[in-house]
């Protein structure tokens, strides 16, 4: 019996031996993700997090598509057409529901880059690295904190009522936040902020970013337009006083972007055409956009995928009542062709101010310097004694597009509704649209297939997305939009 | 065909070389056509010795003859011969010395194997005393019983045999004397019995008698075997018959209707696709819902099933409860369906071979048939003028449209064929008491009725065992097998077959008159170009190793260690052609990636059974680690050379990555069971995992099971009935887990990206160190019953399960970064009864007529019990007090007969409609789970012939139409390339004041109703159906015949699946054998297979 029993210590140590495993066997660590604690430690980690968080921006529900083309299909410039892939019908339509794709997909890529953008800063801030990566570090800090007021500024305009909806822009806004982590700890169930609360935020946090970043950027060269720069910091912050209607901030702010002679417009012949237009990235009068490469790119789901004919869809097209607003010598009507689409809408106005579909390499402007000119442009004619100087601003933009532009003579609101008039001829497609309708209250007509109107009132509660139900249901401090309830 | 070649006793624990070899050579010989040559007229032998050994005597007629011997030295090692033999043929010589030996000869080829006589005389000189022992070994019902392991023993003499395929069995033997004879058979009592030998042949026929653990069945469970009496788990056992001959390509797809509470369903005719299966509901949210596979000890993942050959399958078991399956632990929350594949028995070596073949039709479901040019054109004409156009310019608008009236292309006919499959086996298994061996091939080739969709199947499977010595036995096995899927977009792809033949219009051409693909249409979507000249294809090649050694330490302790390995790798190429579809611009496209997985497993289990007075005692303890490594690379590239289709001819990459990943797990069981007196019986099972995929803190789980059950029969109250022939009652309540989540849900994460060619990372995943096992509390009672002398058995079951702690992806607030994390919190409760009823109607008697049945029938009842906030995901809504599958949309009210106009319900009271889609609110529409479903089998039998068919039954379930509204645009999508209107609503569109229908106006280009985004009630249907899933009608050759051509048996058979079809809801246009989540896709149907098949045996 003894015997055996030796056996059967034996065999059971020689079993054990060749399959136990300790605890260690356990312990496996993740090869294709990175755990948390070792993202932002030191500079490459640090770039890394900053890197992606740019990539967010690439999204199609954000810069990659349904920010561009949310802002013009629902205002008068673009219509679905009615062969269609089933993308932003229910925009064209006005029937957007609180379940809908779009909306929870922009709202929640743009907390996304908030939470990413948080975490960023707040390690980086105290980040210990070599004196010699000390520049580099502060710069991407200083993106990060260019991103969060990038994302809560357009979590605003996309989901709350215009700063100037209330007086004091009291009214409600989106939840505002400065912190976020990474561990179960850490879940939050935020109440929305008011409006002023949120531009408070965006404020204070271009002003830090613009104080990390010098004049020349670290990290990048200058002539890069796909990261932030203190002059894009400095760009999207006039953006932001111009919708808050601080008018001298607004042009103070564009002044400094413009006076820096760092960015320069396109010529006439090189804005449509050419060899460095429009859509080239990179290109001179960039000053930030989201750019891809031809690894790095939305496939079927980029912009040009979505408007230009003869790629995939080409769901997209242009209103007439956009396609007459160009003289016949406005190089911008180029950025559209009057012709037909197969098996549907004929004549049809297409928009092929996206259309690269063989390198994808091509960025999606964020901000770029005609813009700040109207801003400038605007912040002017709306302050007592500076509309000659608006008028400046304006034609620099008109006559750049149409050689044979005569120089402006209005004044007064005329001239206001001549700069909104250049903004939307130039910047259709490109993600503007609706803001500057709904920030100047004004009514105006949506346009679908087949002549079908919707006559969209100045105090429509449906200019803006609604909360996303998977919100609503997961955070019961949430309030929905009051076109939705 | 009988050959005694593996019959050679081994004499060590391990293989010796020569042993091995010879093995191998046996098989090697067996599989070529075991021919017998004769010897005759070969080289003469001189051989003069005196005490010589018997190898030297051995080694000079080798070298005389070239002849090679095969034995096991053991048996010659001592031997001492004498021989003088001068120009005798080997035969001759093989003769000489078997007379002075104890040993038998045989010749195969040019080897000669050596092995013991199995007679083996105490004294060779007397052999005129020789007589035999013989008879037949019959069951309790006078049935002979072949395969029966007979012992014969005396003072120093043993002797074994097995009864033949006839039941008969014989010994010789030499002294007079007691002999004792032993006979078992599994399931019987040990037979026992002393017989006096005289000088005389006896003829001893054995009567076995039922084992007294009453009907004990013996079924495969978790770790072992066990009686079906000392079962107090709920289970069921699939033998070999109902699976081998199934045409179809996995196994799972046969347990549909055979198994109570069970659904297996994908919804998919694409073949080699895996068909999902749930037992007894839904029990996860977010973890898994499967079940757990194992085969053959080997826990495996369910895709790889496909590659088991059902032929090799001896029987499979679901184990459905705690007392089941708990033993699984954290894996077993979804049950367990344990494989046992085929191993050898000892006897005759047989060798089965079987072919069938058939062909395949999509099933014409009626309302089916596409709209033609001139219907289609109809139904827009009245849209145009329903929209108040001028009738007279539709023509012009027709031109605008380039729409050709005088083309009717069928697009059904174009993308459809009759597809076929043929499987062809071969398999040989035998051995010895001590050896037994099964060896396989297959290979299967379907066809499916679509264009472009192919599978082939070649699967080799050996399985060796050998009782090294009376305590040590190992065991090994080796499967192997290689998929080849070449396959079409599914569901709601582009390119999908089925979709394109239920949308494009039939004015648009395939072909242009010179041949070439047409592609002026639809982005050069042309559906014949796609089908043909892109294409997705996945080489599988699957290695399944084992091997078990087990040594019986005393007569109650046995110790095992079973290690196994399983091995998949995986090459994919997805092709699109440059022109045709999703390649129109890019220059063509390919991406070609590769996958590997290595699961390896190693469980050691120490057994002890014992019996004390009237209790019988059997416990288990084990411990087992599993590890899965997982990686795989992928490249895409465009940009090819015309018609080349190696990524090396593409010129611009579009990415290339690589991946990997695993996940441990690592275990402790512990299993007990005991009875007192065969009526009460008691187990309990323990298993303690640690896994790697739960948080650090929670990183272990302990599981458990109870289950009782009481053998009614056996009390004495009970002993002057006659209407019950068995009658158990039984019970089991145990908690067991879930795991399958992602292997890092429960860090926190950042996952990688890129931006402007710089590497980036972006957080990914919530940390959740508490993260642990979704619990699953199983509880069972079942009543067993046999009446009549078991003419008609049954077993009903009643059962919950409650699962707690779910594995959710608990949704948040956005302005966590995340829309959810993995949390353990809701809980989800599932139960319902299980009826399965199996009668002999009418017993075959004399080969006469036979008729038996069998029914089953589940009933399922689902429900959320508790859940953070309500899920809103696709068209389901998640909420506490519903259902897993609660349909969620806007309710249709149907058409207002006076102008045509679709309405809508505003909300859930369905007391206020609309006719603005846009006003109407969401709620819920009912749920997609069934009710009730079940099967039942019906069984003929006359002399050689049977015929069977199985019933499949399924009510009380909705099902939504994934594309009712491209099908049903009313006329809103115009002259659409790809969207032609269903034959439904032409049938009953509304066309005047008055009309009562469901289906609105026509209007062209109208958006009142029939745009893409009215998704709604409308398109939800009754999923009640009844379908013939399969009938059999066999022949049996008879056994004259048979044994004419030398075979010992043959059976011919015709098997038709999906026959016939009973849909309830006429709105149905599709199979409604859809997922189980009800929703339904453009996926190829499941379709009608009709084949013939060959069976036979030698």
């Amino acid at each position: 019996m003894m015997k055996k029993l030796y056996n059967l210590f034996y065999v059971m140590l020689t079993a054990v031996a060749i399959t136990s495993c300790g605890k260690e066997f356990l312990e496996i660590d993740p090869e294709q993700q990175a755990a948390v604690n070792v993202v932002v430690v030191d500079l490459p980690t640090t770039k890394a997090a900053v890197m992606g968080t740019y990539s967010l921006l690439q999204s199609a529900a954000y810069y990659g598509r349904s920010l561009v083309i949310l802002p013009d299909l629902m205002a008068d410039n673009l219509y679905i057409s009615r062969r269609n892939s089933s993308r932003y019908t229910s925009y064209d339509q006005y029937i957007t529901n609180t379940n809908d794709g779009t909306a929870s997909g922009s709202w929640n890529i743009m907390y996304r880059t908030i939470v990413n953008a948080n975490v960023i800063i707040a390690k980086g801030e105290v980040l210990a690295v070599p004196q010699s990566e000390q520049a580099e570090v502060s710069h991407l800090v200083g993106e990060a904190y260019a991103l969060r007021a990038l994302a809560h500024f357009d979590l605003l305009k996309c989901y709350a009522a215009p700063y100037n909806a209330t007086a004091n822009a009291s009214h409600i806004g989106v939840p505002v936040l400065a912190k976020s982590g990474t561990s179960k700890e850490d879940i939050i169930n935020p109440k929305r902020n008011s409006v002023k609360e949120g531009y408070d935020q965006i404020i204070a946090d271009l002003k830090k970013a613009i104080s990390l970043m010098p004049a020349t950027p670290v990290g990048f060269s200058a002539s890069n337009k796909g990261h932030i720069s203190q002059f894009a910091a400095k760009a999207l912050l006039a953006r932001v006083y111009l919708y808050m209607e601080d008018w001298s901030n607004a042009e103070a702010m564009a002044t400094e972007v413009i006076s820096s002679n760092k960015f320069t417009l396109l010529s006439n012949a090189n804005y449509v055409g050419g060899s460095t237009n429009f859509r080239i990235q990179n290109n001179s009068e960039s000053i930030f956009e989201v750019v891809y490469t031809s690894t790095s790119n939305l496939g079927t789901d980029r912009l040009a995928a979505f408007l230009f004919q003869g790629s995939s869809y080409g769901d997209g097209l242009a209103t007439d009542d956009l396609y007459n607003l160009y003289s016949g010598t406005d190089v911008r009507k180029g950025f559209m062709t009057r012709g037909s689409r197969t098996s549907a809408e004929n004549p049809a106005n297409v928009i092929t101010k996206y259309n690269n579909i063989t390198t994808f390499e091509e960025g999606v402007k964020v901000i770029r310097l005609s813009e700040v000119y109207l801003i400038r442009a605007e912040a002017r004619a709306k302050q007592i004694g500076k509309e000659a100087l608006a008028i400046a601003d304006l034609d620099m933009i008109a006559k750049r597009a149409d050689a044979s532009a005569t120089t402006t003579t209005a004044t007064g609101i005329a001239l206001q509704n001549l700069i909104l008039l250049e903004n939307r001829k130039e910047f259709a497609f490109e993600g503007h649209r609706l803001f500057d309708l709904t920030r100047n209250k004004l009514a105006f007509t949506k346009y679908r297939t087949g002549g079908i109107t919707i006559a969209i009132p100045s105090n429509s509660l449906k200019t803006v997305l609604p909360i996303p139900l998977a919100e609503m249901n997961a955070n019961t401090n949430m309030e929905q939009n009051e076109g939705y309830k | 065909m009988n050959l005694n070649a593996t019959a050679i006793a081994m004499h060590t624990a391990w293989l010796p070389p020569k042993l091995l070899l010879t093995m191998k050579l046996t098989i090697l010989m067996l599989l070529i056509a075991l021919v017998q040559v004769s010897a005759k007229g070969y080289g003469q032998i001189s051989i003069k010795q005196k005490d010589a050994s018997l190898e030297s005597v051995l080694s000079l007629v080798k070298k005389q003859t070239g002849y090679s011997f095969f034995y096991d030295s053991k048996d010659v090692r001592s031997a001492k011969v004498t021989i003088n033999l001068s120009n005798v043929n080997l035969e001759q010589t093989l003769k000489e010395l078997s007379r002075n030996m104890p040993l038998d000869f045989k010749i195969i080829g040019n080897t000669v194997l050596v092995k013991r006589k199995d007679v083996m005389p105490t004294n060779f000189t007397n052999t005129s005393l020789a007589s035999t022992i013989s008879g037949k070994v019959f069951d309790e019902k006078g049935v002979s019983v072949p395969g029966v392991n007979i012992v014969l023993t005396s003072d120093g003499f043993k002797q074994n045999t097995v009864s033949n395929a006839s039941g008969d069995y014989q010994f010789t033997i030499i002294n007079a004397g007691n002999y004792t004879i032993e006979a078992s058979y599994i399931g019987f009592n040990k037979y026992v019995q002393v017989i006096a030998v005289k000088n005389s042949n006896i003829i001893k026929n054995i009567s076995l008698v039922p084992s007294s653990e009453d009907l004990s069945e013996v079924m495969v469970v978790a770790y072992g075997k066990q009686t079906k009496a000392s079962f107090t788990g709920s289970a069921k056992e699939l033998k070999g018959p109902v699976l081998n001959g199934s045409p179809r390509a996995s196994v799972q797809e046969s347990l549909q209707g055979n198994v109570a509470g069970l659904i297996s369903s994908n919804g998919s005719g694409q073949p080699g696709a895996v068909p999902n299966v749930r037992i007894r509901g839904i029990g996860s949210v977010n973890a898994g819902s499967g079940p757990l596979y194992v085969v053959d000890g080997i826990p495996l993942n369910d895709n790889q099933i496909s590659g088991l050959n059902n032929y090799d399958i001896e029987n499979l078991t679901v184990l459905k409860d705690a007392s089941a399956a708990s033993i699984y632990g954290s894996r077993a929350a979804n049950g367990v369906i344990l494989i046992t594949t085929k191993s050898g028995a000892a006897g005759k070596t047989v060798v089965s071979a079987s072919v069938q073949s058939g062909i395949n039709k999509i099933i014409p479901i009626k309302g089916t048939e596409a709209l033609n040019t001139s219907e289609m054109l109809e139904l827009l004409k009245e849209g145009w003028v329903n929209k108040g156009n001028d009738p007279t310019l539709f023509e012009q608008e027709m031109l605008t449209n380039n729409v050709n009236a005088n083309v009717n292309t069928d697009w059904f006919d174009l993308l459809t064929r009759t597809g076929n499959h043929t499987q062809a086996d071969l398999s040989i298994s035998g051995g010895t008491e001590k050896t037994k061996f099964y060896i396989s091939g297959s290979h299967y080739i379907a066809k499916a009725p679509v264009l472009g969709s192919d599978f082939t199947r070649s699967t080799a499977n050996m399985r060796i065992s050998n009782q090294v010595s009376d305590k040590l036995f190992i065991s090994g096995g080796l499967q192997v097998n290689n998929r080849n899927n070449h396959t079409q977009a599914d569901g709601s792809n582009f390119g999908n077959p089925v979709r394109m033949y239920s949308q494009y219009q039939p004015w648009l051409r395939a072909y242009n008159d010179d041949g070439t693909y047409d592609f002026s249409y639809f982005n050069r979507y042309n559906p014949m170009a796609q089908v043909l000249e892109s294409y997705s294809t996945r080489k599988a090649y699957a290695l399944i190793g084992n091997f078990l050694a087990k040594y019986q330490l005393t007569k109650d302790i046995s110790i095992e260690n079973q290690s196994n390995v399983n091995f998949l790798y995986g090459e994919n190429v997805e092709y699109n052609k440059s022109g045709v579809g999703t390649s129109r611009t890019d220059g063509g496209r390919a991406t070609s990636s590769t996958d590997r997985m290595v699961n390896w497993v190693n469980t050691s289990i120490l057994r002890y059974n014992k019996t004390f007075g009237d209790f019988g005692l059997k416990t288990y303890a084990g411990y087992e680690s599993q590890k899965v490594t997982e990686v795989g690379n992928s490249i895409t590239k465009r940009n090819f050379l015309p018609n080349t289709y190696t990524l090396d001819n593409a010129s611009i990459l579009v990415e290339g990555g690589s991946n990997g990943t695993s996940n441990a797990l690592n275990s402790v069981f512990l299993n007990a069971s005991t009875d007192y007196k065969a009526k009460y019986y008691l187990s309990a099972s323990f298993r303690r995992d640690g896994s790697s995929r739960f948080g650090s803190e929670k990183r272990y789980g302990n599981f458990w099971s109870l289950g009782v059950s009481w053998n009614v029969l056996k009390e004495t109250f009970m002993d002057d009935q006659h209407l019950f022939s068995e009658l158990r009652v039984r019970s089991s309540y145990g908690v067991n887990g879930n795991q399958d989540i992602g292997n890092f849900a429960s860090r926190a994460l950042y996952g990688s990206t890129s931006y402007d060619n710089a590497p980036g990372l972006v957080f990914s995943n919530y940390g959740n160190n508490l993260l642990t096992w979704e619990k699953n509390k199983p509880f069972n009672i079942g009543l067993d019953f046999g009446v009549l002398k078991n003419r008609l058995t049954g077993t009903f079951e009643y059962y919950s399960r409650a699962t707690s702690d779910l594995l959710l992806n608990r949704p948040i607030s956005a302005t966590n970064g995340l829309t959810s994390f993995t949390d353990n919190v809701g809980a989800i409760k599932n139960s319902g009864l299980e009826l399965e009823l199996n009668s002999v109607n009418i017993q075959q008697k004399n080969n006469g007529f036979g008729w038996t049945t069998s029914f089953n029938i589940s009933t399922i009842k689902n429900e959320i019990t508790a859940l953070t906030s309500p899920i809103i995901s696709s068209s389901y809504n998640r909420f506490v007090g519903g259902d897993y599958y609660q349909l969620y949309m806007t309710g249709y009210a149907g058409v207002n007969p006076t102008n045509g106009e679709a309405l809508w319900y505003t909300d859930e009271t369905e007391t206020q409609t609309t006719n603005n889609y846009g006003s109407a609110k969401q709620y819920n529409q009912g749920s997609a789970l069934p009710d009730v479903f079940g099967g039942l089998t019906n069984s003929f039998s006359y002399k050689g012939f049977s015929l069977s068919f199985q019933l499949y039954f399924n009510f009380g379930n909705k099902i939504y139409d994934n594309f009712g509204t491209n099908v049903n645009s009313d006329g809103s999508l115009g002259f659409g390339p790809t969207n032609r209107i269903s034959r439904y609503s032409y049938d009953t569109r509304w066309q005047k004041p008055g009309d009562l229908t469901l289906t609105p106006k026509m209007v062209y280009l109208g958006s009142q109703s029939g745009t893409s985004s009215q998704n709604s009630s409308r398109f939800i249907y009754n999923g009640n159906y009844m379908r013939l899933r399969d009938l059999t009608l066999g022949y049996d050759l008879p056994a004259e015949w048979v044994k004419h051509v030398k075979l010992s048996s043959a059976k011919i058979y015709f098997r038709a699946n999906n026959l016939f079809t009973y849909i309830k809801d006429d709105r149905i246009t599709f199979d409604p054998e859809v997922g189980v989540d009800g929703f339904a896709d453009k996926n190829i149907p499941v379709y009608r297979t009709a084949l013939l098949g060959l069976d036979i045996k030698f």
